[in-house]
């Protein structure tokens, strides 16, 4: 396999595939630790005692949206 | 469908479905790969070169899957105004420009000892290349407007504007001379390419298939609570500078005072 000339394609081509395939994968959940840590830090908050809804009165976060 | 527009209710389908499909792909990854480097035999004329195809093919397809997706999501956006679709169609942006960057870096280490050529303005090139780049102006477009709903609307228009290009990259071999091979797998008589071959392509295909939708899903998770965060920062902030305003007005009144 090795001897065939344009060997040398064929392993650039799969070390690409796996770098970018890697790479997106990598990404996407180092971006969900991220968010995980950002959201557990403001429900960790010193005044953000209870839940949302006593955190911002009056402005409660409806279960149904995304925002 | 209605049910899952409820983030609640995504994220805990998502939190089940995750781990399985993300087991099954690597399993069929693995699979797939012992197939195209083991069991597929090299090419007549192309010899080794040819188990690049098992990598440019799965990948050139995502490209398209991951589009055809995109459009029916914007159709959601735009006509049925689901909430999740936004984000699916957001999520998939920099996954479907991911495959197609390798479909053209694989088809150019391809093309290389093949044609003599990195790259040649050849119809099915050109067209996935207009691809790779509406990918990109879709991506550069969700960063560029600040209000999300605006941002929206116009990725969604973008986006099916820009589903013509689908069928002219499916055509583009029929319709012009190209360097490029026309249809060897979906096309009217049937498959053009041998069994042997066939088969350790389908396996890496299905691998993809699942690696894209495992990813798309993570990616509409991570899209959900980055939604959560902002809006709690809008809320907290909101919070402060109410109690920054009160203090404001009082020390304006104490001056007049």
């Amino acid at each position: 396999m090795s001897n065939d000339p344009h060997f040398g394609f064929v392993i650039a081509a799969y070390g690409l595939g796996f770098f970018i395939l890697g790479g997106m994968t990598f990404t996407i959940l180092r971006e969900y630790l991220s968010l995980k840590r950002m959201l557990s830090e403001f429900a960790a908050r010193p005044s953000a005692e209870g839940s949302e809804d006593s955190k911002f009165p009056g402005k409660s976060l409806p279960k149904n949206s995304f925002e | 469908m209605r049910n899952y527009a409820n983030p609640t209710n995504f994220l805990q389908l998502a939190g089940a479905l995750i781990p399985l499909l993300a087991a099954l792909t690597g399993a069929l990854l693995c699979l797939g790969l012992s197939l195209a480097w083991f069991v597929a035999p090299p090419d007549y004329q192309q010899g080794e070169t040819v188990r690049i195809m098992y990598l440019h093919v799965p990948a050139a397809w995502l490209s398209l899957f991951a589009y055809i997706v995109m459009t029916a999501a914007a159709l959601g956006t735009l006509v049925w105004r689901h909430p999740l679709a936004d984000a699916a169609q957001k999520a998939a942006a920099p996954l479907g420009a991911g495959f197609t960057f390798l479909c053209l870096a694989t088809g150019s280490l391809w093309g290389k000892p093949m044609w003599g050529a990195w790259w040649v303005w050849d119809a099915r090139l050109t067209s996935v290349l207009v691809l790779f780049l509406i990918y990109l102006g879709l991506i550069a477009l969700w960063r560029t407007i600040e209000d999300p709903g605006k941002a929206a609307r116009a990725a969604a228009i973008f986006t099916l504007v820009g589903a013509v290009n689908i069928p002219i990259i499916k055509f583009s071999v029929d319709w012009w001379n190209t360097l490029h091979q026309p249809a060897s797998v979906f096309r009217l008589g049937g498959p053009a390419i041998s069994g042997s071959m066939l088969w350790p392509l389908v396996v890496m295909a299905s691998a993809f298939t699942l690696l894209f939708l495992t990813l798309h899903l993570m990616a509409i998770r991570n899209e959900i609570l980055r939604r959560r965060l902002r809006r709690l920062s809008i809320l907290a902030a909101d919070a402060e500078e109410s109690g920054i305003t009160r203090a404001g007005s009082s020390m304006e009144a104490a001056y007049e005072q």
